[in-house]
């Protein structure tokens, strides 16, 4: 029974061995490549380099250890601050009537605050402060300018943030939209000037941003705007629909 | 929270329901706060005030001025910080000068990145933006106004350069409107500047 034990066995380990075929190489190369860690092929030192020190020291030296040059911390950000300012465009903003003739919109130019949320990896709420001032083509005497507050929702269409395995990696260029609204109050400076509250509905961007650091970033955007319930000029009916162009850009520094 | 025993078995039994577990969230966003509650700061106002043309069709020129401020600031959180700011508003339309005792309140909100990242990471650059209202007493040269007390907002944004953790660099822009105090010469001027700031700011 001994013998037929002993033989079993044996003809189990020359069988298992035939089948396993897993050579000692084999193993250290998964090891060093065949992990899930991105960038391990790259980083990690697994030839211990000569001892630097002197003999009869106790002289260590780590392997295994991933080289972190280049390597930044990640920080998840909740919110952000912008700040920028923008050129109006006239040939694609309504004219301004004075005196019955119509101006196109030129050298006007828009400032821009706002603080904003970071909903989900696609989608950020705003909230900001447009401050606006126009000049019109052989009209140079004559202003107008709009102060309104605003509500925004953009859509980022990719990931600002790439999760990949224990690395995040950063975008450094997401085109966007929005959609939002404002309101404010205008003014048409002089004689019959159409001065009073005005609805921006819809307001719309679409633009891209680049990230310059992990945080910072620029946005460029085109911005159309909806002006409701103002005429926009001299003399005019104060319940027009006029149109307005802006393209803006801004830092946006997210926190 | 103890249950009733259960009796059929010979020793004690207590059944304890433990509390649910509050997520912790590793971040305190009054770690900067809590060391320095409060700040004071100065800073030189370049201000570029707008032209504008009335209703009977007189028109001033804005001219740029120079002015200052001074701000006392209490951070509630390290995000977000309320300061009283003293404005000496000097205002030019052609021959004509407003000088104004502004206040402000002002609200503000710091890109400081949370507590928790702060231990591996130095954050230099501090943006900000943020609103204020106010009154200003005003006194003119050359003509005259009826309201000598106007409202007044403000919005703004900046970049703070904190060079360690009691003193910061703030340059940054405001955009200041104040309420007409209805001027003897010209109808509905709602004096209004863009103004470009630098100072600095200490905390404590």
């Amino acid at each position: 029974m001994k013998k037929i034990s002993c033989s079993i066995l044996l003809m189990m380990f020359v069988v298992s061995s035939a089948f396993a075929d897993y050579s000692n190489r084999g193993f250290m190369r998964e090891v060093s490549y065949g992990l899930d860690i991105v960038g391990a092929e790259k980083n990690v030192d697994v030839v211990p380099d000569a001892a630097p020190g002197e003999l009869g020291y106790d002289v260590y030296e780590s392997v295994g250890v991933v080289d972190t040059t280049g390597t930044r911390m990640f920080i998840p950000t909740n919110m952000y601050v912008r700040a920028g300012g923008g050129l109006n465009l006239g040939f694609a903003s309504s004219n301004a009537k004075f005196a019955g003739k119509e101006h196109e919109s030129q050298d006007s130019y828009t400032v821009k605050i706002g603080l904003g949320w970071n909903l989900s990896s696609y989608v950020r709420a705003e909230v900001d402060a447009q401050m606006s001032t126009f000049t019109f083509e052989n009209l140079r005497d004559a202003q107008a300018n709009y102060q309104t507050l605003g509500a925004m929702l953009y859509f980022d269409f990719a990931r600002r943030y790439v999760m990949d395995g224990d690395i995040t990696r950063i975008r450094h260029f997401v085109p966007f939209m929005g959609v939002g609204a404002g309101f404010g109050h205008y003014e048409f400076e002089g004689i019959s000037g159409a001065n009073g509250a005005v609805i921006a509905a819809p307001r719309a961007e679409f633009g891209f941003n680049i990230m310059l650091t992990d945080l910072i970033g620029v946005d460029i955007a085109y911005q159309y705007q909806m002006m409701i319930g103002n005429g926009f000029g001299w003399d005019v009916k104060n319940d027009s629909v006029d149109n307005i162009s802006n393209v803006i850009a801004s830092f946006r520094v997210n926190f | 929270m103890v249950t009733s025993a259960n009796a059929a078995i010979p020793y004690r039994v207590e059944q304890v329901v433990m509390p649910d577990v509050a997520v912790v969230d590793g971040n305190d966003n009054e770690a900067f706060a809590k060391l320095h509650r409060f700040y004071v700061g100065g800073m030189y106002d370049f201000s570029m005030w707008q032209s504008y043309t009335d209703d009977a069709g007189v028109r001033v020129d804005g001219k740029d001025t120079s002015s200052f401020d001074i701000v006392a600031g209490i951070r509630i959180y390290d995000t977000f910080r309320v300061e009283a700011n003293y404005t000496h508003t000097i205002a030019k339309f052609d021959d004509v000068e407003m000088n104004g005792d502004t206040l402000f309140i002002n609200a503000l909100v710091d890109a400081r990145i949370d507590s928790m990242y702060r231990l591996f990471r130095s954050q230099y650059l501090v943006p900000y933006v943020g609103a204020g209202v106010g009154l200003s007493g005003n006194t003119v040269d050359n003509a005259k106004i009826e309201n000598k007390l106007s409202p007044a907002v403000s919005v703004m944004a900046g970049l703070g350069i904190e060079f360690g953790e009691h003193f910061a660099i703030d340059a940054g822009y405001r955009y200041m409107y104040m309420f007409s105090p209805k001027f003897d010469f010209i109808n509905g001027l709602n004096p209004t500047a863009h103004q470009l700031r630098v100072g600095a700011r200490v905390n404590f």
